[in-house]
Order: structure tokens, then sequence, then C-alpha cells
């Protein structure tokens, strides 16, 4: 009998799209432990000036920007704490691009990532329904009570799981094909096949999740993921939810020689405005995101794009930025990296130096991929 | 590594784009020169010294002739030192021309600021014969909009016919910004850090003197102590994806202006790479115009015209599929292989890495398949 075999929704023309994000605030309801945004205060908010200079140079300049959509998305901190202006921002974005009869106005979307604590107050609420029809939005929940509230918790150290879950109904009834991302860490290991498996059944049918770049895995952590990986396997197949359901950390096309060369993050290819109107290749280099190193600027929304300054990124390939273990990797296919955290984390101040510290985490994921795969080739 | 330049003045002469930011002068201390000449001698490195406008007391002169060394003066010093490459400030130095011999085998550097570029090419007509060879180096490149572009363009096609009328009358003498690239099958460029360091007065090592020009701060060790470049793979052609497709293989590929402008070292600006092609393209010029009748056609490949300026046009350009963009550049990196035989090429990979053979092989064949055979 053919299996059928639950794909992960396609990102909106992913491959055609600019994705221009708005650092709409740098004010965050909570402090999660794990989140790289470590200047989060609540100075430093978008005027709709600045917004505005944005489009309009966006728009005004389609020689610059030639790609055949545009995503218009919305980050903070938390965007809902800023959801009037965003409100506005969206009703202007519409009205330039019909003003400059931008072909974007035809293939444009709106979309903003949440903790979900705002999720069902009226404004928001208001806002989702105006714009309903161009919108996505994505709700971070890590898992169970103890996974989310682990690390993502209030500055007072009370975790949010509740607040974030109490909209989870009313978001999956209104976006039902919406995917959440979960993050682990080292500590939350041991969390993550009953995380994934709890958010399955509150309803959540796909699971964006990765480990985190940074340098704080330990010994023994590759076997605890493994571990959990192939549980999660197991009961996947068990119980037949890979035919609803995806969870990221299983894809046929991981673990496998590179035969290319291509980077694999999208930074520079996307556009992040801050509060200032300061351009970035994505938002991860705004300066409230970055913990050893100046925030690179490629311009800004009086003076438009520094075309040097962006060079650098759309020039990144796999070889010149890699070890050259990584580079001749036999299970290199899916090994992610941030071009933000490798900046921040390397020696000197290059986008040119890929930190390697999840190398033995892929690799853990990858054998527990190769054996999710191979149970299902062998029918479950 | 091969050589050191040694900063003997702060307010040494600039010899490449950058400026000395207007430092007052301070001779590097005696102690530190010789611990420079003692540095460069066990590491079988010559050195180029850059003068400053001060005579030198005897004992720097005694240490400095200790050194397989290279002066490099300002031509308003030609007479102090008559063997030293000479360095022409612009118009600015006009009146000191002729202290540069008739039929001189100096080697020279023409320092052309932007708002001089108009007139480079009386500025070499007026050095035609005080020269072996000489480079033409623009200052404000990080300054240069379109239509100064557009002006060096002009001018250096006055300077490639002023060069092919030597040529015709046996002055083989060269130009940077036009023979370089007729005679290079491989990038040749500054390599700064690789070729090359420099001791600044202070006694610690940089890139280049830019790099200590614009901020002390930018050392990576000292006489004293050990050298710690970090990422120097950066400073590799390997790791610098734009200029590794190029063929402008004379292209400066200034570090220095690399890091000042686009922020990575190994990321040239566009107006690094706009300047090598507009040099490249009279360098090709020149070679269709002369090559023939001077004999330089059977000794040099025939340069390719390009229909961009900018390599990284090609590299980023979304509607080029990967494999269109593969063809393109190694074509033109292999241009100067089109005359050896497979044979021959075959032979060398197999003495470089017989791994090569067994990739390529891997990537021609697939397994056999007989029961699909038609």
């Amino acid at each position: 009998m053919e299996k059928t075999i639950a794909a992960p929704p396609a990102i909106w023309q992913e491959s055609i799209a600019k994705t221009v994000t708005f650092v709409v605030t740098e004010d965050c309801q909570l402090r999660c432990h794990y989140c790289y945004l470590v200047g989060k205060n609540s100075r430093n908010k978008m005027s709709f000036d600045i917004a505005k200079r944005t489009i309009d140079h966006l728009v005004e300049n389609r020689d610059l920007f030639p790609d055949k959509a545009v995503v218009w998305d919305f980050i903070g901190g938390e965007p809902f704490l800023e959801v009037d202006l965003i409100d506005r921002i969206c009703d202007y974005a519409r009205e330039k691009m019909a003003r400059e009869e931008h072909p974007w106005l035809h293939n444009y979307r709106f979309s903003l990532t949440t903790n979900g604590i705002l999720y069902g107050t009226e404004k928001a609420q208001y806002f989702i329904r105006k714009n309903r029809s161009d919108l996505s939005i994505g709700v971070t929940i890590d898992g169970t009570p103890q996974k989310h509230d682990m690390h993502r918790v209030y500055p007072s150290g009370k975790g949010s799981y509740n607040d974030t879950a109490s909209n989870i109904p009313l978001w999956i009834e209104q976006f039902p094909v919406a995917s959440t991302k979960v993050t682990v860490a080292s500590d939350d290991l041991p969390y993550i096949r009953e995380s994934v498996l709890h958010l399955y059944a509150i309803g959540i049918k796909h699971i964006s999740i990765n480990v985190v770049f940074e340098d704080v895995w330990k010994d023994g952590d590759d076997m605890i993921l493994e571990d959990e990986l192939i549980g999660l396997a197991d009961a996947m197949i068990g119980e037949g939810l890979y035919r609803e359901h995806t969870c990221s950390f299983f894809s046929e096309t991981i673990g496998r020689k590179r035969l290319d060369n291509n980077n694999w993050c999208g930074a520079g290819r996307m556009l992040a405005v801050d509060y200032k109107g300061d351009f970035y290749p994505c938002h991860r280099f705004t300066p409230f995101s970055l913990v050893n190193k100046k925030a690179p600027s490629i311009g800004n929304c009086f003076e438009g794009i520094d075309g040097n300054r962006l060079r650098p990124y759309l020039s990144l390939d796999l070889i010149t930025q890699s070890p050259a273990e990584c580079v001749t990797c036999d299970v290199a296919t899916g090994c992610a990296w941030c071009q933000g955290a490798n900046y921040d984390l390397a020696d000197t101040e290059t986008i040119y130096q890929r930190a390697t510290y999840l190398c033995k985490m892929h690799k853990a994921r990858v054998r527990a991929n190769n054996y999710y795969w191979h149970r299902l080739r062998q029918g479950g | 590594m091969q050589y050191l330049i040694v900063i003997l003045d702060r307010n040494s002469v600039p010899f490449c784009s950058y400026e000395t930011g207007g430092r007052t002068g301070g001779l590097i201390p005696i102690d530190v020169l010789q611990k420079a000449v003692n540095f460069a001698v066990r590491n079988n490195l010559s050195i180029n010294f850059l003068y400053g406008d001060e005579p030198l007391p005897p004992e720097y002169e005694t240490a400095i002739e200790d050194a397989d060394h290279v002066k490099m003066v300002s031509l308003r010093h030609a007479g102090r030192y008559p063997d030293a490459v000479f360095v022409v400030d612009g118009p600015a130095d006009k009146e000191y021309i002729h202290l540069l011999e008739n039929n001189g085998i100096n080697n020279v550097i023409l320092r052309i600021g932007r708002t001089q570029i108009g007139s480079l090419a009386s500025a070499v007509r007026g050095l035609i014969g005080k020269f072996k060879r000489l480079n033409i180096i623009l200052k404000d490149l990080h300054g240069m909009k379109d239509e100064d572009l557009l002006l060096y363009s002009g001018q250096l096609s006055r300077v490639r016919k002023i060069m092919e009328d030597e040529y015709r009358k046996k002055n083989f003498m060269e130009i940077n910004a036009i023979s370089d690239r007729v005679f290079l099958t491989n990038m040749n460029n500054c390599s700064a850090g690789t070729r090359h360091m420099t001791v600044a007065p202070n006694g610690k090592f940089y890139l280049c003197p830019a790099f200590y020009y614009d901020d002390e701060e930018n050392c990576f060790g000292s006489l004293d102590g050990a050298l710690n470049i970090k990422n120097p793979q950066l400073l590799e052609l390997e790791y610098a994806p734009v200029c590794q497709r190029c063929d402008a293989w004379h292209c400066k590929r200034c570090l220095y202006l690399n890091r000042k402008l686009t922020c990575e070292l190994n990321t040239p600006s566009r107006e690094q790479c706009v300047v090598a092609h507009l040099e490249r393209d009279q360098s090709r010029i020149f070679i269709d115009n002369i090559g023939t009748e001077t004999g330089l056609t059977r000794q040099v490949s025939a340069i390719p015209p390009l229909d961009y300026r900018d390599p990284f046009e090609v590299l980023s350009d979304r509607s080029l599929s990967t494999l269109e963009k593969e063809e393109h550049f190694s074509g033109l990196l292999a241009k100067p292989l089109e005359g050896v035989s497979f044979k021959d090429l075959f032979r060398q990979i197999y003495s470089i890495d017989p791994q090569i053979i067994v990739r390529l092989k891997d990537l021609n064949y697939s397994p056999v398949d007989l029961e699909n055979e038609e």
C-alpha cells in the first residue's frame, strides 16, 4: 500500500520573494534564556516615518530590488506590542504599491512571528481579521509546559506557557497550516520527544525545530539528542503521526555529501530595518542582536543600500566560509548555520568564518534521521 | 612571505592608495630598525624601506645597508638616493621630474588623485623614457564616482596609445595598468599579509602601511613578540569568492580598501573591480593592436572581451544558473590553457593530485546498467 507522508508547508514564494523585516520594537514581555536578542529594551521603537521611508525606498527602486514578490515581515522583540504601528505600515505598503503600480501589489505577503501572549487581544484580532487574506503568523511555543517554561520566561522568572498556550486554539483555527518554531538548548534536550508530541496533541501539525548555534553543547549532548529523536521517530511511526505531521529534524534530504557550493543562509537577500532606519542583511545583525561585534549596517532608509557593504553577503558560498572538514563532510546536507551567529562568534569582524559548534549535534540528528526513514521504508 | 616593508618615518612617503593622515615626523627608533633588519635576515626576507623627508642619521644608513633591500623615496629626494624606487605624487611633483634621468631604469610610482585623473595621460607622457617600469596608483579609489571611472577609462586609452607607440619603437617598458595583465596567466596582486608585511615605527606588524596609518591598533604582533594573524585564510585567493573567479589578474586586490569599503578583507569593492576591468580592457586592445607586429601574439594569450566590468554582477545574478556561471568563469580562468593538449593537461593534473582524476571520473560516469541499455 502507498504510504502517505506529510510534507512541511511550503514557504510562500520562497525562491522569488524579497523579505523585508521591520524590527518594530526591541521590547518583549519575555526574557527567554536562549534568545539572541541580548539588548532588549523598552526605549527603541520604530516610528511610522522610518517604516514609510523604507517602503518608499524599496517600492521606488525596482532596479535595485527586482525580486518578483515581497514579504513585509514584522519582528521584535515582540511585534504585537506595536500592533497599531504594524497595521498602519501594512496599510501604507498596500497603498504605496498600488500608487506606484508595482508588480508586488499582486505578489505580497505580511508576516510576523509572535510569542502569542497578545494574540487573542482585541487589537491583535482586529489586525488579523483585517489582513487575514495576506497574512501569515507564526506563534512560538516550545513544547510541554515543563520545556517551554524552562526558557521562555518573564523577567520575574515565571514561565509563559499558559499565556501562550491559551491562544493556540484560536491561532490554529485562523491559520490551520501554520507551523511553530522550537528552539533547543543543552538543558532541554531530554524533553524534545515529549515536547514535539505535546505540540502535535494540541493541534500543531508542523514543527520547525533547531538546536542553537552557539557554543553551549556539552559532552554527551549528541547522544541525548539522538536518543530523543529515535524515541520521537518510533512514536511518529508507531502512532502514524507521520501521515499528517512533520518535524524538521526529519528530512529525506539531510545527511548526504554536498555537491553544491551554495550558502545556507539568506542574509543579504533579505533586508532588515531597525528603529533608526538602518539597514542590515537580516535582523540577526541588528545592534541589539549582537553580543561581541559592532552591527554591520548596509545602508539606511535615508540614503539607501551601500552596495559595497552588501557584496560580501551575496558572494558567500560554502567553501570560502567553511573549514575543510565541512566541505568534505559525508553528511553535510542539512547542516545549518546562521550568518549573524557566525559573525558574532568569529575571531575577527568577518562573516567568512563558520561557527561549527553544532557539528556533533548535526551528526546525531543525521543518525536519527537515517533511522526514521529506514523504518518508514521498511513499512513502519 | 617574501619581503618586509619598514616604515622609517611616521611621515614616510605613501607609495600606494593610502595617505599618511597628516602625521608629523618621527623616525623609527634605531633599536626597532635594527630588530626589523634582524627579523628580515633571520626569515630570509628582503626589505622595502619607506623614507620620509628628513635625511637619516649615519647609524640608520648603516643598519639599512645590512639588509637586502629596496629604497622607496619621494621623487623630491631622488638626488639623495639615485637607485631608489621613486614616488611621484601627481602634478604636485611635476617640478621634480627633471631629477629623473633620461633612459632611466628606475621603477617609478605615479600616484594620481581623483581630481587629477584628467591629467594622467599627460603625466605619463612626461615620464616616458625615464623609467623601466611605471606603477600608476589611484589614490582615492574609495571616493570614485561613475564619472571619475569614465574619465579614467578615457585617460587609460590614451596611455595605451602612448605605450603602443613606444613598443613600435622597441621601447618595451612596463606600465602596470596596461602591460601587467598582458603577461600574466594567474592572479598577481598586492598580497599583503602573504607575500609581505609591514613594520611601523612603533615596532608593530601590520598587513600593509595603509592599516597602520588608518588605525595603529590594526596590528597583529610586534618585533618583541609573536605574530598572530587571525583568520589568515581570508588573505588567500582561495577564500576570495569574487577574485578567485576573475581574470583581471593584474588587479591590486587591495585588502585595505576591501576592508574599508566592503568590511571584508576577501571582498573587493565595485570600484576596485571596475578599475581592474577598465585596465584589462585596455590590455586586450593593446594586444589586438600591436600583438602581431611585435610578436606578442605568439607569446601571450588573447584577452577575451567581456560585457561586464564587475564579476560580482555575474556571480550574484540570480537569472543565471550555476552551470552558466561555472561555464563562464571556468572558460575565462582556463583561457591560457587552451593551447595545451588534453594529454599534457591530464598528466599535469595527475602529477598535482591523482585524486582529481578520480573525482572527474565520478562526475562523468554512472554505474553500468546493461538491462536498460538501449
